[in-house]
This record gives C-alpha cells, structure tokens and sequence, in this order.
C-alpha cells in the first residue's frame, strides 16, 4: 500500500485534539469506558452466579446436565420450579445478551457525554444485534 | 455424556483458550474442530458452543482492555455495523447449510492461517528489520472528523502512543467479511479482524487486538442466538466449554510471558494444518482413521 505522505505525531499534541472544545476528550470517554466495562463486569457475574447455583444443584441431586435447551417463554416457570437446566439455560443466554446490554450501556454513555454520531453507531449495532436475536425465532 | 468426557472437553476448551491467546487467535478456531473430529461432535453442537465460549471470553477479556484504553471504543462500534451484519448472515447461512461446506470453509481458513505464520516467520525482512509495531502515521482527515484517532500507554515500553485510523471505508467493508466468517464457523472473527485493522488501517497491534477483543462478543452474539433459537445449544457440551474457555483465558496471557513463544510457532502451525487438513477431508468425504 502506497503511502504518500508520513509523519510522526509530536508527543505533545498527544494530549488534546486540537478539533475538540471543552474538557479533554480523554476524561469525556472515560465515562463511556466505565459503562462499558461495568455492564461486562454486571453480566458476568449475573451469569456466573446463574451458572454456579445450576451447577450445584446438578451435583447436590446428582442430575446430569441436559442435552438441550429448554425454549426461553418456560424458563421463568421451570425457575420457579427449581429445575437445573433453567438456572443454566438462563446463565447462557445472560452471557448472549450481556454484550447487546453493553451496546445499550455505551450508547447511553455517548448520549450523555453528547457524542450524538456514536450515539447512532451504538444504536444501529443494537438494532442490527435485535435483529439476529428476534429473526431466528420467526 | 459422562462425566470424563465433560471433563475432557473442558480441558480441550482450556487448552484451546491458552493455544489461542499465546497465538493472538480466539479458541474457537481450535474448539470447532477438535469438537468434531475428536469428540464425534455435531458441527451444528460444535459451532454454537463455540459462539458461546468466544461471548464468554469477549465478556471476561474486554475488561482489561478497556481500562487500559488498547480498545478504540468509536473504531470498535464503527466497525461493528458491517461485522455485525455479515455475523447474522453467516450465521443463517451456517445453521442450515450441509456441514461439508462449513467444514470446507473452515478447514481452507485454518491452512490459511498456518500458512500466513509460515510465510511471516520465514520473511527475512521480518527478521533483519521487524515490522514496527506502531505504522508510520499519516493524519487522515477523515478518521479526524470521525473521532476515531486515539491515545493508550504502551506497558510494554512505557510509552504514550497515539495513532489514526486509515482507510477508514476499507476496514468497515471488510470487516463484514470478518464477520461473515464469525456467524458461519462459530469462532470470533479476530485472526481476521486484528490483520484488516494493523495492516490495512495501521493501527498498532496491541490497539488491535484489544478492540477485536471487545467485538468478537459482540459479532459472536449473532450466532449464539441464531443457534440458540434452532435448538442447536447442548449444554453439556457449552459449559464445559465456557468454563475451559475462562480458566484457559487466565493462564493464556500468564504463559505467553513465560514462554518463548516464537519457539512455539511451528508447533502450533503443525496443528493448525493437522486440524486444517482434517476438515477439508472430512468435508470431501475421506475418512479419518479415528472414526
């Protein structure tokens, strides 16, 4: 690939984008950092303790895990029920949503620090992610 | 399944997930195989855990990441809007298609990768000038007007490095590619994605596969639910798979400082042609003498 024309950046226009007002762009994305990484963090856990707790009652009542899924509308009454496989089915699909919930989380974020263009990106991800998580059900 | 094979395809995941992280790839591109020639398990089975995990890890891993700043958060949801859309397509595409074609398509990408390692560490240019690791910078205007020009402190060399995307146009259109090949073949997308984003966007490594780090999960999700809705999740081959998949992707980076990886090179691309060779057999129908 051709190259016409390079230069290095000097280290001390590093700090701050001359296109940019206001308070540096570093401490703006931080926010939207932190939303990312929290909502990660949130969802994993959730999931962990999901599939923990299904784990335990797999070897407590000495089943064996299933071999396939039970259909998403009869995990709350299998939950209720107490059954295994619904405490692990729901720590899966926690673990399938958690990064369609981070692109929720990072939207809001870009929304809030006023970065509208991102805002969109984030949100056209979510649709196009909404759409691969409703059209195999149709 | 008894509880050994659980057990074995747990340590297989871990294996893949430390395989894959001392390589730069995700694990999925050792899981899918293994689970299927080894184990005699259906591809459809394979591949979907295989999403799963790659969730999982993208999940666990991205944090890192993103606190240090290697993932370009802007670059990384820009990109997505195409990788995004060719996962959902490769994935509707896998979940019906007649497995030889997947295997095919798989097989041919891993004798791809290996000999893309062949050909980087045998490059004499590579060895007497090594490629750096930062590109030269040329200030693109519009990666300026999009924002996409970021800062991150290089560990490594305590060194403060900023770059700006090139080609912006380019990287978003193949990312789709990047993704198509994640939604069919289960796997995440980075030993695709990390290339189109150092070589052709001359973003440095490290920046990279940070923010493949971050999208993979997100591609992955594609076909996770894709596979979840048709009924083709078996937990008993997911969790183990996802439990493997954590542990490998602590020990991974722990190891990778330890071990002289460059020595490992041509160990892992024997398996990956190993692997590679297996499948585009399979899928023209010779039979392995395991089966």
């Amino acid at each position: 690939m051709a190259v016409t024309e390079q230069h290095t950046i000097p280290e001390q226009e590093s700090r701050v984008s001359p296109t940019v007002s206001g308070p540096p762009r570093a401490d703006r994305l931080d926010l939207v950092y932190q939303g990312a990484r929290l909502s990660l963090m949130v969802g994993f856990r959730v999931a962990a303790v999901l599939l923990a707790v299904g784990l335990i009652l797999a070897i407590v009542r000495g089943e064996s895990l299933s071999e396939e899924t039970i259909s998403i509308p009869d995990i709350p009454a299998a939950l209720l029920d107490g059954e295994t496989s619904a405490f692990i089915d729901l720590a899966i699909l926690t673990l399938i949503v958690t990064p369609v919930f981070t692109s929720v989380v990072v939207a809001l974020a870009f929304a809030r620090i006023g970065d509208r263009l991102y805002m969109a990106v984030s949100l056209i991800v979510l649709a196009i992610l909404s759409v691969s998580l409703i059209l195999p059900a149709l | 399944m008894g509880l050994g094979e659980l057990v074995a395809l747990g340590v297989v995941s871990a294996l893949a997930a430390v395989l894959g992280s001392m390589l730069g790839l995700g694990g999925g591109v050792f899981m899918v195989p293994i689970f299927t020639l080894f184990f005699g398990i259906d591809q459809k089975f394979a591949i979907g855990a295989s999403a799963i995990a790659v969730v999982a890890n993208s999940v666990v891993g991205s944090s890192v990441h993103l606190r240090t700043r290697l993932t370009n958060l802007r670059l990384a949801m820009l990109l997505q809007v195409t990788t995004a859309i060719g996962a959902t397509i490769g994935a509707l595409f896998s979940v019906g298609a007649d497995p030889r074609i997947v295997n095919a398509i798989f097989g041919a990408l891993l004798l791809y990768v290996a000999l893309s390692m062949i050909r980087k560490a045998r490059a004499p240019s590579a060895r007497a000038t090594p490629t750096p690791d930062t590109p030269p910078q040329t200030e693109d205007a519009r990666s300026l007007a999009l924002r996409l020009d970021a800062t991150f402190e290089d560990a490594a060399t305590q060194r403060t490095i900023r770059y700006v995307p090139r080609r912006v146009p380019v990287g978003v259109g193949l990312s789709g590619g990047a993704g198509l090949l994640s939604g069919m073949l289960g796997i995440g997308g980075g030993v695709v994605q990390v290339p189109i984003m150092n070589l052709m966007m001359g973003i440095p490594v490290k920046a990279a596969a940070g923010t493949s780090a971050f999208m993979v999960g997100l591609s992955a999700v594609a076909t996770s639910a894709v596979y979840y809705a048709d009924g083709q999740v078996n937990p008993q081959v997911v969790v183990p798979a996802i439990l493997g998949v954590f542990v490998g992707s602590q020990v991974g980076p722990r190891l990778t400082r330890r071990v002289a990886t460059n020595r490992l090179v041509l160990v892992f691309v024997l398996i990956l042609l190993y692997l590679g060779g297996s499948m585009v057999l399979e899928a023209i129908g010779v039979a392995l003498p395991w089966q």
